[in-house]
This record gives C-alpha cells, structure tokens and sequence, in this order.
C-alpha cells in the first residue's frame, strides 16, 4: 500500500446510517470509537458530501432503500461501504416474514462486512480503516 | 520584500501548527474520539485527493475565490496597508463562502447560511467601531503607522475593550465557546458543518485552507494592539487564541439566537464602550 494511501486513511469520516432495527449495532459503533483507542482518526459525520465511508446498520426496506441510495450518491469518490450486524448483512430472520427486506448488498457494492447480533465493537474500526484502505487503492 | 513574504509563509504556517496541536488536545478529553497528532494535515490531504460530487454549478470558483481574497487580504495585512481596505477584501472572501454555500439544496445548509449571516453582522459591526477607536488613538489607519505607534501610544492601555472585542471577534468568526452558532443545543448535531455543506472533496480542502488564512489576519490585527516585538506579540495572540480554542471543550453551548445576542452584546458592547471611554476621556 502507497504511503500517501496510508496517510489518507489516517482520517475517515463515517456517515452512519441506521436502515431500521432495534440500533444495538448503531451503539456498538460509538462504543468501538470510544473504547479502542490504538484505532485513530476515525470521525463521525453527517454530512455526505464530507463522507468517506457509508456505514449500514438494521434492516433494509423500501423506504430507507431511497434514502441510502439518494445519500450514496452523494458521498464523493473514493468511498467505502461497510454493513454491521446481522440485519444488514443478510435480513436476518426479518427477510423470512416476507418481501420488502434488503441486505446491504442486495441494494450497493459493500467493501466489508461485520456479521452478529450484535457484532463484537472490537472488529469495527479495524474493518473501517482496511475498507478505506481498499478504497483508495482500487483508485490507484 | 522578504520581511514581508517570511510573515506571509509564517503566518500561514503557525495557525496549520496550532491547529494540529488544538485538534490533539482535544482528543485528549475524555469521550473525544481519539486522534493522531497531523490529523488535520491528513485530513486536507485526504479532501484535497479526492473528486468533488457537488451538484450545483460554479461552486469551484466560490472556493477558488474565496481563498485568493483570503490570501490577498493576508498579504495586505503582512504590507501594513489600510484595515479598512483589509477589512472590505475579508467580506468578499465571506460572501464568496456564504454564497456557495447557499447555492445548495440541503435544507440544513441553508440554515448555517442564515447563521452565518448573523455572525457576520456582529463581526462587521464590532470591526466599524474599533477602526473608528483605532483611529481616534492612532490618526492612522494603516496597519504598518499603528504598529509602528503601538508601543509609544501603548494601544493595550488605551483600547483593552477593543482588544477584547476582537477576541471575541475571532470566537464569533470560529462559532466556539459562547458564540457557536453551528452547532446549537437545539439543533442537530450535523449542523455543525452546515455551512460547508456545500462543499466536498478539494472544494472542501480548499475552504479549509481558506478558514486558516482568515484566521491567521485576525490573530495578526489581535498581535497589533500588544506592546511587544512584532514576533513575541503574534505568538502571544496565536496562545491566546489556542487557550479559547481549547476552553471551548468547557463551556456550556446555548441556542443560536443566544449565541447571537452573546455576540452583539461582548464584542459589540466592547467596541462601543472602549469608543464612548475615548471621547469622554479626551484620549
């Protein structure tokens, strides 16, 4: 990995976004940021346009299908896609009660995923800052 | 011709400098994400590499432009010219900012506008009344003939209330401590770059480049009122400046229309008071 790829890495704004659910993943997000501390640089956004990375968390459905896409349109390239938990990752059990439930990547090209219900915080800023990693070499 | 470029370069290059150590302290509070030392290096290294998904035409030039009046104004400022001049050249590089920012479709974009604006009217009303105390005291208005006169007439003595008042001027100019009108008790969190909500990408970086040079001017106009060396006053306003920075962590934040009336009241309360004391002090 280039050393100017590595510096850019050093500071990741993540717009997180909690598709529907009961937001236990949203909160082993904060939790990831404020307890691992050898993870740095890492920024919470609201913004798109100041976006590097589009965290998804909960269950996907049609509603909040529009939004995550009108807002993935928006963040500019280089960007990273990263789904969390166990409703984002695949429906869970929510998919099997019917039709209108999306994983993430049913709907946008994810870079990384981290599975459970909830999903262990230590692998979250870890898994960030390679999704960025990534993103930034394929423009290379 | 070199006295003047070395304060241009050094001017530039202290505010980048505090700014990496202001960030870093901050991180340093407990619940504040945790942040490396160059974070803002790597930060404007990161916006600057990448595209700009803006929507709305000419929001390139509105960055581009508002960082060469910037920069103009901060080699007017390292000249000694006028500061009514300087003054005039800082509001085009404003309204460049505020017009681009405007140009959006975001609803919270056009709310940090409106805020904005307000800020604005404090700091030009504050900066109308000190230019007029300077020079009842000075009889000049040239940056160079007041800095030339700031340790016989010691300025410090004769105008504490405007120096005040431009202290506050930068915490309004910055929206921290008791001035933040970005980010409100009452708003949502993601108001807080409301204004540059326009912006991505190099645009942004461009902005942020933009927000120093602005900052370096005031922290030179603070350094014209001290009585030492030009070098030891600029770092003296640059440590002042750096202890608000840091203070702003402590202090309660208020709704927006407080922050306003917070505003008006100590920098523009100051500018006036110290204005009324000249004439009725015969100074």
């Amino acid at each position: 990995m280039s050393w100017l790829a590595k510096i850019k890495s050093r500071s990741i704004s993540v717009l997180p976004i909690q598709a529907g659910g009961c937001r236990g993943c949203l909160l082993q997000f904060f939790l990831s940021l404020s307890l691992y501390s050898e993870i740095k640089g890492i920024t919470v956004t609201g913004n798109p346009g100041q976006a590097d990375l589009l965290l998804i968390t909960g269950c996907i459905n049609e509603q909040s299908k529009k939004a995550i896409l009108e807002i993935y349109e928006k963040i500019p390239e280089p960007k990273a896609v990263i789904s969390i938990g166990a409703c984002s990752c695949s429906g869970s059990l929510f998919k099997k009660e019917g039709k209108g439930i999306y994983a993430a990547e049913d709907i946008l090209p994810v870079d990384a995923w981290v599975r459970g219900c909830t999903p262990n915080p230590e692998e979250i800023p870890g898994t960030i800052v390679r999704a960025v990693e990534c993103a930034y070499e394929k423009v290379k | 011709m070199l006295n003047m470029i070395l304060w241009f370069a050094g001017i530039i290059l202290s505010v980048f400098i505090i700014h990496l150590l202001i960030s870093y302290l901050k991180s340093l509070f407990p619940g504040q994400g945790k942040t490396y030392i160059l974070q803002p290096f790597y930060r404007l290294m990161k916006l600057a590499s990448k595209k700009n998904a803006a929507s709305q035409p000419l929001i390139q030039w509105f960055s581009a432009g508002a960082l060469w009046f910037s920069l103009t104004a901060l080699w007017l400022t390292v000249s000694g010219w006028n500061i009514v001049y300087i003054f005039s050249i800082l509001i085009i590089a404003e309204l460049f900012i505020i017009a681009g920012a405007s140009g959006t479709n975001n609803s919270f974009g056009l709310m940090a506008v409106q805020r904005r604006i307000s800020g604005f009217s404090i700091t030009c009303f504050t900066l109308m009344v000190a230019a007029s105390s300077i020079y009842k005291v000075t009889g000049t208005l040239n940056l160079g003939g007041i800095l030339t006169m700031t340790r016989n007439k010691l300025l410090i003595l004769r105008l504490p209330f405007t120096f005040i008042s431009m202290i506050m001027v930068i915490l309004v100019e910055e929206g921290v401590c008791w001035f933040d009108l970005g980010i409100s008790g009452k708003s949502m969190s993601f108001i807080d770059t409301g204004l540059y909500s326009a912006y991505n990408g190099w645009c942004l970086a461009v902005i942020q480049l933009t927000q120093w040079v602005k900052t370096g001017i005031w922290l030179k106009f603070i350094s014209v009122f001290l009585p030492w060396p030009q070098w030891i006053s600029f770092t003296v306003s640059i440590l002042i400046y750096a202890v608000l920075m840091v203070s702003d962590a402590f202090v309660a934040k208020t709704g927006w229309k407080k922050a306003v009336l917070n505003g008006f009241i100590w920098a523009g309360g100051a500018s006036v008071i110290n204005y009324i004391w000249l004439y009725l002090a015969n100074i």
